[in-house]
């Protein structure tokens, strides 16, 4: 009986430290002085800057774009001046440097161009899109896809249904949530938008049950929207997983490898609904977010609208900075999130959170050996066999690892959660995927090779065989011209 | 009677049999193993000569004769040396952290001379005469042909930077 109320299979319920910013108001952080954007974006693209150093800069200037839509261009998030571009520690575990722009800031919170606001209803589907890839938006979730280019796929794929994630499954995370009870109107024009640039039916919020002050928010929101409908959904870790999510509300599950459009249906985020309204009723880029400050070490937790590029440390120290030692700080939940390697690091468009954990809210790092419990198997949301995987891992059998699904996986960490002997499965998986990713790309860029090769013997034969063909041209044609040029030659 | 049919039966069969095998041997001849052919079209084809042999091919025969392991070739890397594995059902030990190099040209010092143009096997290189000359980093296989061919001595071959999206998590180090 239990498990048929069971929204899907596996998931945990972690502990879930959201009344640390649940109830409190979204504060704006106080300008910063200085802005770090990253030129070069998670899934490698690189972007080239259209402003010269010293140059100024208003809020909400194009500053950079790259070659294709994957590539999501940047704005300045406020007015001042492109002080250099150098290279800077990024938001990434390894704390690796990547090429940023620094911005100075001279405090003007006004927006550079002031559009007139703008009726979707007059626009085409293809126009909102438009709209959309300008303004440079990213899934707020924190996969940080670009939008436009999955609005524009969807409405390829003839999606049926909109279902807007506002799950927050992640712990200590309530951006999602204090959005909802804030700005509900602006998320339901941002889906009502979304909703005609794919052409859709029907558009589903989906909350967790545990946000019941965000639910009645959004049912006031579309109270006159027969297209809009609202669910609530257990709250159950990952429930905020785009599989899990449409499993949870439609019953139906997305084939594995594939993707949700194969059953009709867009899932996006709360967040993004809204930075699509902004992005389409204002023109206005996607330039800051709201990030969840939180974790016991923070003597304030609360949410922030932050402008994109924002040191980590002034986030804290806007919420009164740290009371004890931080053991870790993290970017994004606990759960998903990545461990940054100092506080003096930019945020970016995909993080959602802050979290500045102690000691005590750390899981102890010494692991044991496997005692095949079988907890990790219950706790898979993909049903997958996380103790067979990582052992395969732990030998390098990467094509064994991937026989047992690793493909799959989603990387949440419910078995590592679970886990009674402590052992970092999660890291497993992520060092196996690296590998494999890795090997494609090696057998990408050696097949790349191979054919430059091909191209270049077939080139320098061509170009042998011309010289050839010029010699014997000028050979036959030339013997009087020769020797007048030669007898020329004796006279001088 | 019986003894000269059975002395005639057995030397047509024996005869009919020599004659078909000596026929099979002629016109179904294998040039070689097949599997040479499948590797070589795997490796990358820039005869660098990296793995000591003189060229691909001749690294193809050796890998499927067990005297030169799958992971001998730098510009196949880890994903060459797991297919070939494949190919030949051998087990791979790659624990160990292999590094890309790629050809790096200190640009200040390049005199124009277009032989590391002229080397690369894959077209890494772009240049003219006279002019400066710089490496395709996606591209460069790292083949060490084009720092043999530097007189000047500003090309050198340097391990790739990690990016963000290249890094990989370590493998947990767990007792």
């Amino acid at each position: 009986m239990f498990l048929s109320a069971r929204p899907f299979a596996g998931g945990i319920h972690p502990k879930g430290f959201k009344e640390l910013t649940e109830d409190k108001y979204i504060d704006r952080l106080d300008s910063p002085d200085h802005l770090y954007l990253n030129l070069q974006q998670r899934n490698g693209a690189k972007l080239v800057s259209l402003v010269e150093v010293g140059e100024t800069v208003f809020k909400g200037q194009l500053l950079a774009k790259g070659s294709s839509d994957m590539a999501v261009p940047l704005h300045s998030p406020v007015n001042g001046k492109l002080e250099a571009i150098k290279e800077v520690t990024s938001p990434h575990p390894a704390g690796l440097k990547t090429s940023c722009m620094v911005l100075s800031n001279n405090g003007d919170p006004r927006w550079g161009e002031d559009h007139r606001p703008c009726d979707f209803r007059q626009l085409t589907p293809e126009q909102i899109i438009q709209k959309v890839l300008d303004a440079g938006i990213v899934g707020l979730g924190g996969a940080a896809f670009p939008t436009g280019v999955k609005l524009r796929l969807a409405r390829q794929a003839k999606v049926h249904t909109l279902l807007i994630n506002g799950g927050e499954c992640e712990p200590y995370l309530t951006c999602d949530d204090r959005l909802m009870r804030e700005q509900a109107a602006e998320i339901v024009s941002g889906v009502q938008m979304m909703l005609k640039a794919l052409g859709a039916q029907q558009a589903i919020i989906a909350v967790e049950d545990n946000k019941g002050e965000a639910i009645a928010m959004m049912a006031d929101a579309i109270a006159e929207l027969p297209q809009i409908s609202l669910k609530s959904v257990p709250s159950l870790y990952p429930m905020g997983s785009e599989r899990h999510l449409i499993k949870a509300v439609t019953g139906e599950m997305v084939p594995p490898g594939q993707l949700s459009t194969k059953l009709g249906i867009l899932v996006n985020n709360v967040a993004t609904a809204r930075a699509v309204f902004h992005a389409v009723r204002f023109s206005r880029p996607l330039i800051e977010r709201v990030i969840t400050v939180s974790g016991a070490a923070v003597e304030e937790p609360g949410n922030l609208v932050v402008p994109i590029g924002t040191l980590v440390s002034q986030l804290i120290a806007q919420r009164g900075g740290l009371k004890v030692d931080a053991a870790r700080l993290v970017a994004g939940g606990p759960m998903m999130g990545q461990a940054l390697p100092s506080p003096f690091v930019p945020t970016d468009k995909s993080i959602g959170g802050v979290l500045a954990l102690t000691e005590s809210e750390l899981r102890q790092e010494q692991s044991h050996a496997c005692v095949r419990c079988g907890s990790c198997v219950e706790a898979c949301p993909m049903g997958l066999m996380p103790f067979q995987m990582a052992a395969y891992s732990r030998v390098s059998d990467w094509p064994q690892a991937q026989h047992f699904g690793l493909d799959n996986c989603l990387l949440c960490g419910a078995c590592s959660y679970v886990c009674p002997s402590k052992i970092p499965l999660v890291q497993y998986f992520q060092h196996a995927r690296g590998n494999l990713n890795a090997q494609r790309s090696m057998r990408q860029k050696s097949a790349h090779a191979r054919e430059l090769t091909q191209a270049r013997q077939l080139r320098l034969a061509k170009e042998a065989e011309a010289k050839k063909a010029a010699k014997a041209a000028k050979a036959s044609k030339r013997k009087r011209p020769a020797r007048r040029r030669a007898a020329s030659g004796g006279e001088e | 009677m019986m003894i000269v049919l059975s002395l005639l039966a057995l030397t047509l069969l024996g005869a009919s049999l020599g004659g078909a095998l000596g026929w099979a041997s002629k016109t179904l001849k294998v040039e070689g193993d097949p599997r040479v052919d499948e590797i070589e079209a795997m490796l990358p084809g820039g005869q660098c000569g990296q793995c000591g042999e003189p060229g691909c091919r001749q690294a193809a025969e050796k890998m499927v004769s067990g005297s030169l392991s799958p992971n001998c070739c730098p510009p196949g890397g880890k994903g060459l040396a797991a297919s070939v594995a494949e190919l030949l059902g051998i087990s791979l030990n790659d624990d160990g952290e292999q590094v890309t190099m790629i050809a790096v040209i200190d640009e200040s010092n390049c005199s124009g001379c277009t032989r590391c143009f002229k080397a690369c096997p894959f077209d890494a290189i772009v240049g003219a005469s006279k002019q400066m000359h710089t490496v395709i980093s996606q591209v460069c296989t790292g083949c060490n042909l084009c720092a043999k061919a530097c007189p000047q001595g500003c090309l050198t071959m340097q391990p790739q930077a990690v990016q963000p999206h290249t890094w990989n998590w370590p493998k947990p180090q767990v007792a």
